[in-house]
């Protein structure tokens, strides 16, 4: 899977690159159990600092995306990703409670809304299937 | 006699001018004399022009130094050409650095005055999957040359007494001998230590090969990935072959202090050896391009919506690249081909210093 980056943007690049294994666990582009680059290599490929790299491996780790071993490595947890439970949606809820407000604020439809969340699992679901 | 010494000098120039002449068409298309360009820039009359520019000027100060060389070198005596060529050639390097630097600042302006380049949005594109390719070939193959290195210690030890007790260590060019070694355990086994010096070293170069940074372009990533895998396993068999043939000629040598091997081998085996190292990489070089550049790819990746990250100022002149942020030691030549290091890592410095200590120290301490 391709990882890009946008150095020059405002959004930190721990999160970019987060995002990024995320959205590519969710496209089935990262198979359960594949080897991710070890924190160093993945660094010294994107020219960026060691922290950086290991900030978004910890917090992915422990959201349950992937396994860091000692002997293996890096690799997407093969068990799959945890499912959503009782505080995974309340985080959701806390999370989208600003988008929706900020939406409303902006006259946004809620079908319109609705519309633009089924586009992006669309296009999730679709290179699932691939 | 002479003549045939200084023709031969000559063509020892050769693989100094050439690299020197043609590096601009040899490396990637978004670097153009140490700066980052889009790629399609790289075709601009005006860039095209300047590549022209700089080749031919390069090809002038060579033949200028060759004429310089011939006509000061007839008739004088070995030492006076042997001084002579070191100078030239070291001239003649420091100008085309001049040479460069002039080119590169023209590239810094012309850069300056097209805002249009960096304004697209500048992305950095890497593969999860790189690292899990064959990048390099088998570290396993340096197993021959180091049996290679360890036959010559044994053989060496075994037959200690069939070497003389003053053997010939060094040449000069009409081939009489310029340095005599006193035997001794010490003396003799320099050379077998310096085959598995040599062996580890071009282990070391097989290793930065597959280890240095990842450079994917980000406008064609799927295409210079290709690219790049075959650049270094092109030069990654490159090695293992240069080295192993290296250190058979070293075991020959070796061989001869103790058995009689016809004298115009052991002359011609290194001379038709290099010549042949030279051809093949400049050969390389024209075909594979830095980074792979000119290997032809089938796949049409679209054009100009990105170009990759713009990381000028970490390459001092254009050439030696310093930035702390990025755990990187290995990475590709900006101006070049092959692979330089991140001097803003600490480690650089030591391997440089090491790999200079033991190349010094070892023939100092043995000799």
């Amino acid at each position: 899977m391709y990882i890009t980056l946008d150095l020059e943007s405002e959004e930190p690049i721990y999160t970019q690159l987060k995002y990024q294994i995320i959205a590519g666990i969710a496209k089935k582009e990262l198979s359960p159990g594949e080897a991710l680059p070890s924190v160093r290599s993945l660094a010294a490929d994107l020219s960026i600092n060691l922290h950086t790299v290991n900030k978004a491996y910890q917090q992915l780790k422990q959201e349950g995306f992937i396994l860091i071993h000692r002997q293996k490595g890096v690799v997407v947890n093969p068990d799959g990703v945890p499912k959503a439970n009782e505080a995974y949606w309340s985080e959701l809820e806390s999370k989208l409670h600003p988008l929706i407000a900020e939406a409303v604020c902006r006259d946004v439809q809620e079908k319109d809304f609705l519309q633009l969340c089924s586009r992006i699992f669309a296009n999730f679901n679709m290179k699932g299937d691939k | 006699m002479t003549s045939n010494i200084l023709l031969f000098l000559i063509a020892m120039m050769i693989p100094i001018f050439i690299p020197l002449i043609f590096i601009p068409f040899w490396t990637r298309k978004t670097e153009s004399f140490g700066v980052s360009i889009p790629e399609e820039a790289y075709h601009r009359p005006d860039i095209k022009k300047m590549r022209q520019k700089y080749a031919w000027t390069n090809a002038i100060l060579a033949i200028i130094i060759t004429a310089v060389f011939w006509f000061t070198a007839a008739g004088r005596d070995e030492n006076f050409i042997a001084v002579l060529f070191s100078i030239l050639i070291f001239a003649f390097i420091v100008v085309s650095f001049a040479v460069y630097l002039i080119f590169h600042k023209q590239m810094k302006e012309l850069k300056n005055n097209n805002q249009n380049w960096t304004r697209k949005p500048q992305l950095v594109t890497i593969d999860t999957g790189f690292r899990n390719q064959k990048l390099a070939h088998s570290n396993y193959w340096f197993v021959i040359p180091f049996l290679i290195s360890i036959l010559s210690i044994v053989i060496t030890l075994t037959n200690y007494q069939l070497i003389p007790d003053r053997y010939p260590m060094q040449y000069n060019f009409s081939g009489e001998v310029t340095t005599w070694a006193n035997k001794s355990y010490r003396t003799v086994l320099l050379m077998p230590i310096m085959q598995v010096y040599l062996t580890l070293l071009f282990l070391f170069l097989n290793t930065i090969i597959s280890k240095a940074k990842q450079q994917v372009s980000a406008a064609n990533p799927e295409e210079s990935i290709r690219q790049n895998i075959v650049f270094r396993r092109r030069w990654s068999l490159f090695t293992i072959i240069m080295g192993t043939g290296l250190i058979t000629i070293f075991m020959l040598h070796q061989l001869s202090l103790m058995y009689k091997i016809n004298h115009q081998l052991l002359m011609i085996a290194p001379l038709v050896f290099t010549i042949g190292i030279v051809v093949v990489s400049i050969i390389l070089s024209i075909t594979t391009g830095q980074g792979g550049s000119r290997i032809a790819v089938k796949t049409g990746g679209e054009n100009g919506t990105v170009i990759d990250r713009d990381d000028d100022r970490y390459w001092k002149l254009g050439m030696f690249y310093f930035n702390k942020n990025d755990p990187a030691i290995f990475l590709e030549k900006r101006f070049g081909i092959g692979w330089t290091n991140n001097w803003a890592h600490p480690l650089s410095w030591i391997i440089v210093l090491a790999i200079l200590l033991l190349a010094f120290g070892l023939p100092k301490l043995l000799g």
